[in-house]
Formats: structure tokens, C-alpha cells, sequence
């Protein structure tokens, strides 16, 4: 297998499965925070709050993994 | 369709210097990156402008203006601030937070103006503020516990101390690479977005994509700046708590 080849699959497979991280993720905290919203919508504010944090953390990794991935196509081209 | 090489050239309205700036100090050898370098310098003439126009010609009855914006940025995060740690304790931390809330957020916005890039697309920015941020753990938890600050590393139970030390340097790890990472993808998709749009220019459909993506990283730009100035609160309370 060539340089390119490796380097495509290995780009695709990286945001392949960063985009399925993140989606998983992001889907359980929002429909926690939809639910604890049900339940109590007076504490609206600091749920709000913590669910962008949260989804601000989560998030990390995954972004991590595109940089990667675009470093691998930049090597390549 | 372009590629990204191609559509970084055509982008390069202002002629940004491709080498780097080499400057050697006996027999250290340090280059500088004068993209980067410079958007920072702008970054920081645009923070002084807004901050210095808010601050003129104060009134407490009636403010005006940009007097209002930095009133309600600066009760939001000394609100932040409260939650999180004794306010006498955050009262000297308050103005470093949102220094970089401002320098952070308005880093991140200036890069999607056209031809220009953000100062915090490039991980040597966001190291340096995570740094900071890592010597501010410890110089708040030294201050306000002496020495007996370094005893958190054997709490809960002793053999606890890899787990706690890598937890230390996971902190400024992950600040640096979650700002870098966000806006330097948020970047490269506008230079993707760009060279796609190349041949479909007239047609409108292809301009939305454009335009969608970027009101996307107005909102991730918001997100992160914030994010990393809640982290920031969260850990130097995590310091100085009185109670684990």
C-alpha cells in the first residue's frame, strides 16, 4: 500500500469514528439535560450552562481527531 | 475544484511571510511564526480599543454604549467566579479570567473575517495561555495553603499519586489542544468550503454552505472562548477549596 492510499484510509477512518464519538456523546448529555428540563424547568439557567460545558469537553477528542486527520492529508498532497 | 494548497495562495491578499522569523540568542536558535505573531499583535490593538472606548467618559447613571457590553461580560463571569470559589479568594483572579474571555473570543472571531487568520489557530498561542493558566493553579493554591498545597497529590490514598499528577498535566494538555483544535478545523473547512465554491460561483446554492458554516464557528468561537475561561475558574477553585 502506498504512502497516499494509507494516509486517505487513515484520514477517514479517524473522522469516520471522531464524528460517531462525538454524536454519542452529545446525544447522551442533551437528553439528560431535555429530561432534568422536564422535570424541573426553573433551574433552566444552570442546566443550560452545564450542558454547553459539557458538550464543550466532549467535544475535545473528537476534534482532536480531525486535526489529525488533516495533518495526514496535508502530509500527503 | 481547488486544493487547500491553492486556495491558502489565492487567500494570501495580504502577503503573509511564508519563512519564519529566525532570530538566534548564542546558541538558541527560535523561530517565530509571522502569521501568527501578527494577528496576535492585532488581536491585542482590537482588545485595548474596545476596552479603552468602554471605558472612557464613564457615567454610574446613565452608561452608554460599549460601557453597557463590558458591565454585563464582567458581571457574567464574576458570577462564574462566585459559584465557584470564595469571592474575597476570586476577587484578584477576576480580572485575568476575563482578559482572556475577551482576548480568546475576539482571537476567534477575527479569523473568519476573509483574509485574515486567528491568532489561536495555532497551538503555540493556545500552549502559551494554557501555561498560563497551569502556573495560576499553583501559584493561588501556594498562596492560599503554603505548602501544604503539594499534600493533594496523596489524597485520597497514596497510591493515588500517578493518577493525580497526570490529572495535573492533563489540565494544560487538553486547554491547548481543544481551542487549537476547534479553530484550526473551523479554519481549514472555511479553506475547503472556499476552494469547492470556485466553480459553482454562479450558482447561489453554492454560497450557502459558506455562510452556514460560518455562522457555525461564530457559535464554536463563543463556545470555546467561554469554555476555556469556565475551565480555567474551575481549576483554580479546585486549588484553592477549602473542603475536598
Amino acid at each position: 500500500m502506498e504512502l497516499g492510499a494509507g494516509a486517505a484510509i487513515g484520514a477517514a477512518l479517524a473522522v469516520g469514528l471522531a464524528a460517531l464519538g462525538a454524536g454519542i456523546g452529545d446525544g447522551m448529555v442533551t437528553g439528560s439535560a431535555v429530561s432534568s428540563l422536564a422535570r424541573q424547568p426553573e433551574a433552566r439557567g444552570s442546566i443550560m450552562t452545564t450542558m454547553f460545558i459539557s458538550v464543550g469537553l466532549i467535544e475535545a477528542m473528537p476534534i482532536i481527531a480531525v486535526v489529525i486527520a488533516f495533518i495526514l492529508l496535508g502530509s500527503v498532497s | 475544484m481547488l486544493s487547500l494548497h491553492e486556495v491558502e495562495q489565492q487567500l494570501n491578499v495580504w502577503g503573509w511571510p511564508h519563512h519564519p522569523w529566525e532570530v538566534t540568542l548564542g546558541n538558541t536558535h527560535l523561530a517565530f511564526n509571522p502569521k501568527t505573531l501578527i494577528m496576535t499583535w492585532i488581536t491585542m490593538i482590537l482588545v485595548m480599543l474596545f476596552c479603552i472606548a468602554a471605558t472612557r467618559n464613564m457615567s454610574l447613571n446613565k452608561p452608554r454604549g460599549a460601557q453597557n457590553i463590558l458591565e454585563i461580560l464582567w458581571e457574567f463571569i464574576r458570577g462564574l467566579v462566585n459559584e465557584n470559589m470564595d469571592p474575597r479568594k476570586g476577587a484578584s483572579f477576576l480580572s485575568i479570567v476575563i482578559t482572556y474571555f475577551i482576548f480568546i473570543l475576539f482571537g476567534n472571531l477575527i479569523g473568519l473575517v476573509p483574509t485574515l487568520t486567528s491568532p489561536t489557530a495555532d497551538y503555540n498561542t493556545t500552549l502559551g495561555l494554557a501555561l498560563c493558566t497551569f502556573c495560576l493553579i499553583f501559584i493561588f493554591g501556594i498562596r492560599y495553603k503554603g505548602l501544604g498545597y503539594f499534600k493533594h497529590y496523596l489524597k485520597p490514598f497514596v497510591f493515588f499519586l500517578p493518577i493525580n499528577i497526570i490529572e495535573d498535566l492533563a489540565k494544560p494538555i487538553t486547554l491547548t489542544f481543544r481551542l487549537y483544535g476547534n479553530i484550526y478545523a473551523g479554519e481549514v473547512l472555511i479553506a475547503v468550503l472556499l476552494g469547492m465554491l470556485g466553480g459553482w460561483i454562479h450558482v447561489f446554492g453554492g454560497f450557502i454552505a459558506s455562510v452556514v458554516w460560518l455562522a457555525f464557528s461564530i457559535f464554536v468561537g463563543c463556545i470555546q472562548a467561554f469554555i476555556f475561561t469556565m475551565l480555567s475558574i474551575a481549576y483554580v477553585g479546585q486549588a484553592v477549596a477549602d473542603d475536598h
